[in-house]
């Protein structure tokens, strides 16, 4: 079973992760609102954010300067949240990057 | 007193129903595995006669619904429509409703079960240029949910509309009546919702019943769950308000003149004292709602809000509220259970699953 100090690290992490990834959503896209008010669960496309297919590539782009990490056409659920996508860069890296 | 669907009578034998809010909803058809199976693998029919349908109309409409609703109407236009929330003074939400444009004025959609309630909301703020109209009289809903529903929609209706983009709204016909078609879907897959006069939406409930499967709101339920699309008769609780609740999707930040922006722009500046987390839980035992979140076995951070067993995940999922610090994806932590004690839980990202209409072109 995880500490509590394990368990407020990862936490700690992961919400720096999802704040560089909401604030590269809000600067790359362009999108009307600020980065701490999207939720990591909220939908990405359709509802919730309203994103298209230009802004899924710009994501992928952005997200392969920032984390050389590469998302594929087939990996279509990567993109259903901020989450989703932290899981990918955390799944690819192996560890929650810090920077 | 709740109401019965006017589509109740063509309800196969076997159903049983529910009272949510002010509506008594089909619940089961008989078979939730098959329900479920129908919104996942095929197709799904499904009453929406107890969503609330208000005309707004009069020369101060827009004027007013936009005095009301979290997002800017302004532009919206006949061909689109619009989800966002209305909240009364101290910013706590009334009810998620979907806004269109129509001739004259404006319909404006409620959650199932709250038409009573949010006209009530409406009509004591309207000023004397608006009439509010109770449209449930006349009217109901039936939709389509699924990854292959667009193949009944372009068999029994206009083909056209099976191009129509995701909020997209036509005014066409169907066996000489007038119907609204939205593109609309609460599930994740495609969906598209047909509102018409109560004698012609009984006729269409009939038709599509031929080929698609009745599905009652326990299985659309759970669907919306394993999407996170919100519920606010289950997701909102007593203490919940926008950010507690993750509805900050529904409100435009750059909008500040509506009922509930001030106080809603005092909660966001405080920031959030607690947020919602998804989860899973190890096993089949569903916690209660209220139910506690519990750290390293010691320490109680938040509480279960809503879970459900997935058939098609087959797991329980849900999502509690957890004080902000410890609202991130990846935690194992345990909850409480009345029977079982405490069981293994953990955050998880949302959706819970991909559904297979982002794979499934409509062709």
């Amino acid at each position: 079973m995880p500490t509590l100090e394990e368990l407020r690290e990862r936490a700690r992490a992961r919400q720096e992760l999802s704040g560089r990834l909401k604030q590269l959503v809000v600067d790359r896209l362009d999108v009307p609102t600020e980065a701490e008010w999207i939720t990591d669960d909220q939908a990405l496309f359709g509802r919730g954010l309203e994103l298209d297919s230009v802004d899924a590539l710009e994501l992928v782009v952005g997200i392969e300067f920032d984390y050389a990490v590469s998302i594929t056409d087939d990996q279509v659920g990567v993109f259903g949240s901020i989450n989703t996508l932290a899981d990918h860069i955390e799944d690819e890296l192996g560890e929650i990057p810090t920077v | 007193m709740a109401e019965a669907s006017p589509l109740a009578g063509l309800y196969p034998d076997g159903v049983q129903t529910e009272i949510i809010g002010d509506a008594e909803v089909p619940w089961s058809f008989g078979s939730l595995d098959d329900e479920h199976d129908a919104i996942r693998n095929a197709t799904a029919l499904l009453d929406f006669s107890s969503l609330g349908r208000i005309s707004v109309t009069g020369p101060g409409a827009m004027d007013f619904l936009q005095s009301q609703v979290a997002r800017d109407i302004a532009y919206l236009f006949p061909e689109r429509c619009l989800t966002t929330l209305l909240m009364d003074e101290d910013a706590n939400p009334v009810d998620i409703v979907v806004i269109y444009k129509v001739q004259g004025g404006y319909i404006l959609e409620t959650a199932v079960g709250q038409g009573a309630a949010t006209l009530a909301h409406l009509q004591e703020r309207a000023p004397a240029s608006v009439a509010l109209t109770d449209l449930r009289a006349s009217h109901a809903s039936v939709a389509l949910e699924g990854p292959f529903c667009w193949q009944l929609v372009g068999q029994v209706f206009d083909p056209q509309i099976t191009g129509l983009t995701y909020q997209g709204v036509q005014q066409s016909e169907w066996e000489g009546e007038e119907i609204l078609v939205s593109r609309l879907g609460f599930t994740g897959e495609y969906g598209f919702k047909f509102d018409l006069p109560i004698d012609a939406a009984q006729k269409l409930w009939s038709r599509l019943a031929e080929e698609a499967t009745p599905v009652g709101h326990e299985a659309l339920e759970i669907a919306m769950l394993e999407v996170r699309q919100p519920m606010l008769h289950r997701e909102l609780g007593e203490d919940g308000n926008v950010m507690r609740a993750g509805l900050n999707w529904l409100v435009e930040l750059e909008k500040d003149d509506y009922t509930g922006h001030s106080a809603l722009m005092d909660q966001r500046d405080a920031g959030a004292d607690s947020l919602p987390v998804s989860f899973t839980v190890e096993g089949t035992a569903v916690p209660a709602a209220g139910a506690a979140v519990i750290a390293a076995g010691e320490l109680t951070i938040g509480n279960v809000v809503h879970s459900v067993y997935s058939p098609h995940l087959r797991r329980v999922i849900g999502v509690a509220r957890v004080g902000a610090e410890w609202a991130a994806s990846g935690l194992e932590l345990d909850v409480e259970h009345a029977t079982e004690g405490a069981i293994p839980l953990k955050t998880v990202s949302a959706p819970f699953l991909i559904p297979l209409s982002w794979r499934v072109p409509i062709l």
